[in-house]
C-alpha cells in the first residue's frame, strides 16, 4: 500500500474496453463542454452525450425540474438540435477528450434508432451507441422498455443497423427486470444500462396543481440509489451481462457498491449538477479504496458480493446461472 | 398597467435598436471560466424584512465577478438538499477577494445559508451566467428594482462608478421599510428613487420610467424583481428607443448549462426555439426576448 501503487481501473464492458469504470449519464453532461475546463475528461471511462433524437426538440415547458429529500424530479424533455448539429457541433468535441466516446441515440419508433444507428456507424471515433429505451418523459409514446417484445424490437433493429457495441439503457418501473434484460441481450445487446429514473411528481399544496410543467417527470439522485443497486443485483446476478448502473452515485462508496453488485462501471448523473467534479472524485475514490484493500486491479471487486462470487475473483456469472432474485 | 399595454401595442417604437449594435452587445456578454471554491464566511447579518446579508471570501471567483453575474451557494450542513441555491451578486470587489449577496429568507436552503457564521465555510460555485453589457457613448443606464431584485443593480451600480456611467435607479417595496440596498446605490452614486406600493400619490412606474427615457441621456434599462415593473420598463423601452434587459429566474440545479432545468419560455418572433435557459442565456434577457406578462 505504497503511495505509488497505481490499481488497474480498467474495465471490459463486452467488446468495450474502459480505462477507468466512470462515465457520465447521458443527459446530464451534455457533451462536456461545459466542464472541460474543470478536470481532464480525458480520465472519464467514457463520454456519452446528452440523447440525440431524430430532429430539433425544444424540450417540455417549464417547470422542468424539482427538488425533494435527496433526490430531483426531472421533465426536461429531451431539448436538442437533431442529428446533424449532433455530428457537426457536439461529436468532434467528444473525440477530443482522449476516451470512448458513446453515442446515446433516441426516437420514437424501431425506424428511428435504426436510421440514427446507421448513421453513426458511419462516423468515424465511435465506440459505442447507448440505446435510451426507457426516458419516463416521453410525451409521445410509453418508453420501450417497458416491455421485454418492444426492448427487442429496437435492440434487433439497431443490431442490423450498425456492427457497434450497442447498450440498452432500461427502465426501472418494471415488474421483472430480468426478462427485459435477457430479450434485450438476446436480441443483441452488448450491454445493459441499469437504469433510468423513476416515474414520480410532486404538487404546489397552494396553487393545488402539479409542480412540473408536464404534472409527472423522473426521479433520480441519492434516493434512488438503494433501489437501483437492487435491480443491479437481480441482473447481475441471474444473466450473464454486462451492466452498467446509472442510478444515484455521487461518491465512491456509492459505486463501489454497485461494482460489488456486479456493475462492470457506473454512471454519474444528478451529482454533475451539484459537483462538477463527482466523477473525478469518484475515479480518486475507486483507487484509494483498492489501494486501501491492496487489490491489483478493480475487476477483482465487480460482483464480489453476488453469493456464488464469495472469492471475489470477478469471474463470470455460470452461463445460464438460475435467477438470483432478492 | 393598462395604459402602458395598449400603448405598446398600438405605437411605433421610438427609435429601434441597431442590429449592429445588438450583436456587439451579445459579443460583450461572453462569460469567463467558473470556479468551484470553498468560500469563508465574512459576515452574515440580518438586514431586516427577512432578508440576509452574507459575504464570503472567494477570490477566484471575486477577481472573474462582472455585472449580472451570480452565484451558487451551498452551506457544508446541506441535510437532504440536491441543488445548490443561485444568488445575483450584489457586489464583489477584487481586492479583498469577496463577493456579497443580499438574500430573503424562503425555505430549507437560505435557513440554512442564514445560520452560517463567520469564519465557516460556504462552497462558492462562479461567477454563473452572461454578464450585461454596459454603454460607452455617454449615455447611462436605468435601474429598476424591487426587493432582492436590487441585487444585480448594485453590482451594476459598482461597475458604473468605476467606468464613469451615470446611473439612476428605481426601488420599489411594499413599504418603506422593505426598500432594500437604497443606501448602497447612493453610497455608488446612483440617483435613488424609491417608490412604495402604500404611497397612493405616487405616479405609477410606467410614468416615470417613461419621463425618464424621454430625457435622450440613458442608453438602457435593467430590471430585476417584478414583472410589472418589467412591463413597464419595456414598454418604456419601446417608446424611446432605449436597450433593455430583464433579469429572470428559475429552478436551478447545476447552473452552468447541463441539467437544462431552468428553461424560461421567450419570444423568438415564431421561431423555434420557445425557451431561453435562466443559467447560460440569462440571468438577464434583452427585454424584448423575455417573457413578462
Amino acid at each position: 500500500m505504497e503511495g505509488g501503487f497505481q490499481p488497474d481501473l480498467s474495465v471490459r464492458i463486452g467488446p468495450l474496453e474502459l480505462k477507468a469504470p466512470v462515465m457520465p449519464a447521458s443527459g446530464c453532461f451534455n457533451a462536456g463542454r461545459e466542464v472541460a475546463h474543470a478536470f481532464d475528461l480525458g480520465q472519464m471511462g467514457a463520454i456519452i452525450n446528452k440523447t440525440v433524437m431524430p430532429g430539433y426538440r425544444p424540450g417540455n415547458p417549464p417547470q422542468r425540474i424539482l427538488e425533494r429529500a435527496s433526490a430531483m424530479i426531472n421533465s426536461v424533455g429531451l431539448p436538442g438540435k437533431g442529428p446533424e448539429d449532433f455530428l457537426n457541433n457536439q461529436l468532434p468535441f467528444m473525440r477530443s477528450v482522449g476516451t470512448r466516446v458513446i453515442v446515446s441515440i433516441g426516437g420514437l419508433s424501431e425506424a428511428d434508432f435504426a436510421q440514427l444507428a446507421a448513421l453513426m456507424d458511419e462516423q468515424p471515433g465511435i465506440d459505442g451507441l447507448e440505446l435510451d429505451l426507457s426516458r419516463p418523459n416521453h410525451v409521445e409514446r410509453e418508453p420501450f422498455a417497458l416491455s421485454a417484445k418492444l426492448t427487442a424490437g429496437v435492440v434487433r433493429a439497431v443490431r442490423r443497423a450498425t456492427r457497434l457495441p450497442v447498450i440498452a439503457k432500461l427502465a426501472p418501473n418494471v415488474s421483472d427486470i430480468v426478462s427485459i434484460a435477457a430479450a434485450a441481450m438476446e436480441a443483441g445487446a452488448d450491454a445493459l444500462c441499469v437504469a433510468n429514473t423513476y416515474p414520480a411528481m410532486g404538487i404546489d399544496i397552494e396553487a393545488r396543481r402539479p409542480i412540473l410543467g408536464m404534472a409527472t417527470g423522473g426521479l433520480s439522485g441519492p434516493a434512488v440509489k438503494p433501489m437501483t443497486l437492487r435491480l443491479v443485483w437481480q441482473i447481475a446476478g441471474a444473466l450473464d451481462a454486462p451492466v452498467i448502473a446509472c442510478g444515484g452515485v455521487s461518491t465512491a462508496e456509492d459505486a463501489l457498491e454497485y461494482l460489488l453488485a456486479g456493475a462492470k462501471a457506473v454512471q454519474v448523473g444528478t451529482a454533475n449538477f451539484s459537483n462538477p467534479w463527482t466523477i473525478p472524485q469518484v475515479i480518486d475514490g475507486i483507487r484509494e479504496y483498492l489501494r486501501r484493500h491492496d487489490i491489483a486491479r478493480v475487476e477483482s471487486i465487480i460482483g464480489a458480493a453476488q453469493p456464488f462470487r464469495t472469492d471475489g475473483s470477478g469471474a463470470p456469472a455460470q452461463a445460464g446461472g438460475t435467477a438470483w432474485r432478492a | 398597467m393598462a395604459l402602458a399595454g395598449q400603448s405598446a401595442q398600438t405605437r411605433q417604437p421610438g427609435k429601434p435598436a441597431q442590429p449592429g449594435e445588438a450583436r456587439q452587445a451579445e459579443e460583450a456578454r461572453k462569460p469567463a471560466p467558473w470556479h468551484m471554491v470553498t468560500g469563508t464566511v465574512r459576515s452574515n447579518r440580518p438586514a431586516g424584512s427577512g432578508y440576509y446579508r452574507l459575504i464570503v471570501h472567494a477570490k477566484p471567483v471575486a477577481a472573474a465577478c462582472r455585472p449580472g453575474q451570480f452565484v451558487m451557494l451551498r452551506a457544508p450542513e446541506w441535510g437532504a438538499l440536491v441543488f445548490s441555491r443561485p444568488f445575483d451578486v450584489y457586489r464583489s470587489d477584487p481586492e479583498s477577494g469577496t463577493v456579497e449577496i443580499l438574500f430573503k429568507l424562503k425555505g430549507e436552503g437560505t435557513r440554512r445559508l442564514a445560520a452560517l457564521v463567520e469564519g465557516e465555510q460556504v462552497r462558492v460555485l462562479g461567477p454563473l451566467g452572461r454578464p450585461v453589457p454596459l454603454p460607452d457613448d455617454g449615455r447611462g443606464v436605468i435601474l429598476v428594482a424591487r426587493g432582492a431584485g436590487v441585487s444585480p443593480m448594485v453590482r451594476i451600480a459598482q461597475e458604473c462608478a468605476a467606468r464613469g456611467v451615470a446611473a439612476r435607479a428605481l426601488v420599489s417595496a411594499a413599504r418603506p421599510d422593505r426598500l432594500m440596498g437604497v443606501d448602497d446605490l447612493r453610497a455608488l452614486g446612483v440617483d435613488v428613487h424609491v417608490t412604495t406600493d402604500d404611497d397612493g400619490a405616487a405616479p405609477a412606474p410606467a410614468a416615470v420610467l417613461g419621463r425618464w427615457a424621454k430625457e435622450g441621456r440613458w442608453h438602457g434599462m435593467f430590471v430585476c424583481g417584478s414583472r410589472r415593473l418589467a412591463r413597464a420598463a419595456r414598454w418604456a423601452c419601446r417608446e424611446y428607443g432605449l436597450s433593455g434587459y430583464v433579469f429572470v429566474e428559475a429552478t436551478m440545479a447545476c447552473g452552468f448549462g447541463i441539467c437544462h432545468g431552468c428553461a424560461v419560455p421567450i419570444n423568438d418572433g415564431g421561431g423555434s426555439r420557445p425557451y431561453a435557459l435562466a443559467c447560460v442565456d440569462g440571468p438577464a434577457l434583452p427585454i424584448e426576448t423575455a417573457t413578462i406578462e
